[in-house]
């Protein structure tokens, strides 16, 4: 259980932050955003978009395989 | 998926997420208890420091020529204005006796306190022990910011586990020792919800951000266009006082103060921040800053309000918050008060999780092991810390570190009950209440300053809290043969 969290983190953290912070950023000048204000937003969003994509990959990885 | 199952997932992440990372999650709040106590140490630990508090700071021209011992200012120069906390400048840069060498100082004329700042001693190894683990950047800083993220993550499933938890918020069943400990992890955790995420949400942004930040930099263009010439009036250049730009720069923006300054040649920085709300100078949204021109003494300021819109005004707040740099003694207090609860929350949480998986054999397992040597470090690591800074004037990396070896083997090894004897609480009880004793005896009762009353008051009570311990582990001892209870 130790080393199957380890490793969903490690590969959330060498995956999904970089996609994190580009799909945040995309977001951020879709919206029109450009400066400082998008690298501020870019700064917060990312972030919470990766918590909440670690929790996705948690939940996902770690289902019991024998329910 | 039915909301059984539902809760069975929750409380699977909930479990590996603590177990995977208890000790990265366990260190964050515990350093981070360490950072704020920072200021109520240094006072504690310095008299020279503790003489300053309250008294009018002195002027940025006047720092300058003390720490030159009355030369003129280097080239290349930054500085810290005090706060009521921190009763002296933060001085970077060379200075007369350094041999042209940069050096990082706390210095206030007016009590002729001139020492290094920021280092590995005490106060600098007790906020950057959590800001940076002390490991390079950026790797200590974004280790912080996951422990902030696993901690959001912890408090999310943790309220969802089970529907009935905010029901039952106020309930307390205390049928036996178990029920106990499961009832103060949930009720307490459940009433530090929102704290808990303040903090580790601000902290997982802050630690995070140093990989984000300079990514999303190399993208964007700066757009800092000036915000208009304050004062173009020139002044003769050739000796402009640095008290004079400063003056200027906080006259020209509305509800400042100044907080810091930085010299690059004729380039005077002069960082400023707005009153009555909450920022943190010179980095990100909330600056507000000035540029001075000394040859000229053209002054234009760079930045009249907080940058990024309301995002940069929450990304300014974020320190602030994350380290109580709001309000005063009592705002830092109450967190620190708070966080020792959250510790108790995750020590809680672990105790149930190793009571579910080992049963009867609770104390077995190496991670259970590992874990309470790191708690037995929490203790005794400040301990030594503080008598070792009384004794000599320096951090006893030496002896901290043979400390954290001998615990960590003997927890791991059978020998580990030798950790558990009453006698050991009560030395370490006793050596905790002797260090008011030894400062006060050395040098009479000094100033009586609200943070040095709290540090007294914490070394009595986690003294008597050992001894406590000790008390009822002696009694355990004398009631366990009687009543024929296995150990």
């Amino acid at each position: 259980m130790i080393g199957r969290t380890a490793l969903i983190t490690l590969a959330a953290l060498l995956i999904g932050l970089p996609a994190s912070i580009a799909f945040t950023a995309a977001i951020a000048r879709l919206a029109g955003m450009a400066g400082e204000a998008m690298l501020f937003a870019v700064v917060i969003g990312s972030n919470l978009i990766w918590t909440i994509m670690l929790f996705g990959a948690l939940w996902v990885g770690l289902a019991d395989r024998r329910s | 998926m039915n909301r059984k199952a539902i809760s069975k997932r929750l409380l699977a992440i909930h479990g590996a997420l603590s177990l995977a990372f208890m000790l990265l999650i366990s260190w964050s709040i515990w350093t981070g208890i360490l950072a704020i106590y920072a200021d109520l140490a240094r006072p504690w630990l310095r008299a020279d420091v503790a003489e300053a508090y309250g008294k009018p700071a002195a002027t940025a021209g006047e720092l300058l020529a003390f720490v030159n011992d009355g030369q003129g200012a280097g080239p290349r120069w930054n500085i810290v204005a005090p706060t009521s906390l921190r009763p002296f400048y933060g001085y970077a840069g060379p200075t007369a006796t350094s041999a042209g060498k940069p050096a990082v100082l706390m210095a206030n004329p007016a009590t002729g306190l001139r020492a290094p700042w920021n280092n590995g001693e005490i106060d600098g190894l007790f906020r950057r022990v959590h800001t940076d683990m002390l490991l390079p950047k950026p790797w200590g800083r974004f280790a912080m910011g996951l422990a902030g993220a696993f901690l959001v993550i912890l408090v999310g499933t943790g309220l969802l586990i089970h529907g009935k938890q905010i029901r039952d918020a106020w309930k307390w069943r205390r049928s036996s020792r178990l029920l106990d400990l499961s009832e103060s992890h949930k009720r307490i955790g459940l009433w530090l919800t929102p704290f808990l995420l303040v903090m580790a949400l601000t902290g997982a942004i802050l630690g995070m951000k140093v990989i984000a930040a300079p990514l999303v930099g190399q993208f964007i263009r700066a757009e800092a266009a000036p915000a208009g010439f304050a004062n173009a009036t020139a002044k003769p250049a050739a000796s402009l006082p640095i008290d004079y730009c400063i003056a200027r720069a906080v006259a020209a923006v509305p509800q400042v103060r100044f907080a810091g300054a930085a010299r690059d040649g004729d380039r005077l920085d002069i960082r400023l921040l707005r009153l009555k709300s909450l920022q943190w100078s010179g980095e990100g949204g909330g600056s507000v800053g000035a540029q001075c021109d000394l040859a000229s003494g053209r002054l234009h300021v760079t930045q009249d309000r907080p940058a990024g819109g309301a995002w940069g005004a929450v990304e300014s707040a974020l320190r602030p918050i994350h380290y109580a740099r709001f309000g005063g003694v009592g705002t830092m207090v109450v967190y620190i008060v708070l966080s020792l609860l959250c510790l108790w929350v995750v020590d809680s949480g672990m105790m149930l999780l190793w009571c579910r998986e080992s049963g009867d054999r609770s104390g077995q397992s190496v991670s259970e092991r590992l874990y309470r040597a790191n708690n037995r470090c929490y203790v005794l690591l400040p301990l030594v810390l503080i008598a070792g800074q009384m004794i000599t004037p320096h951090t006893p990396w030496l002896s901290m570190t043979c400390l954290v070896i001998a615990i960590v083997a003997l927890s791991l090894a059978r020998t580990r009950g030798l950790l558990e004897l009453p006698t050991a609480y009560a030395a370490a009880g006793a050596t905790y209440l002797l260090l008011p004793v030894l400062k006060y005896s050395g040098e009479g009762t000094g100033r009586v300053l609200a943070p040095i009353l709290i540090v007294d008051l914490t070394l009595v009570l986690t003294g008597g809290w050992l001894f406590y311990l000790s008390f009822s582990r002696a009694r355990a001892g004398r009631l366990a043969p009687s009543l024929g209870v296995a150990r």
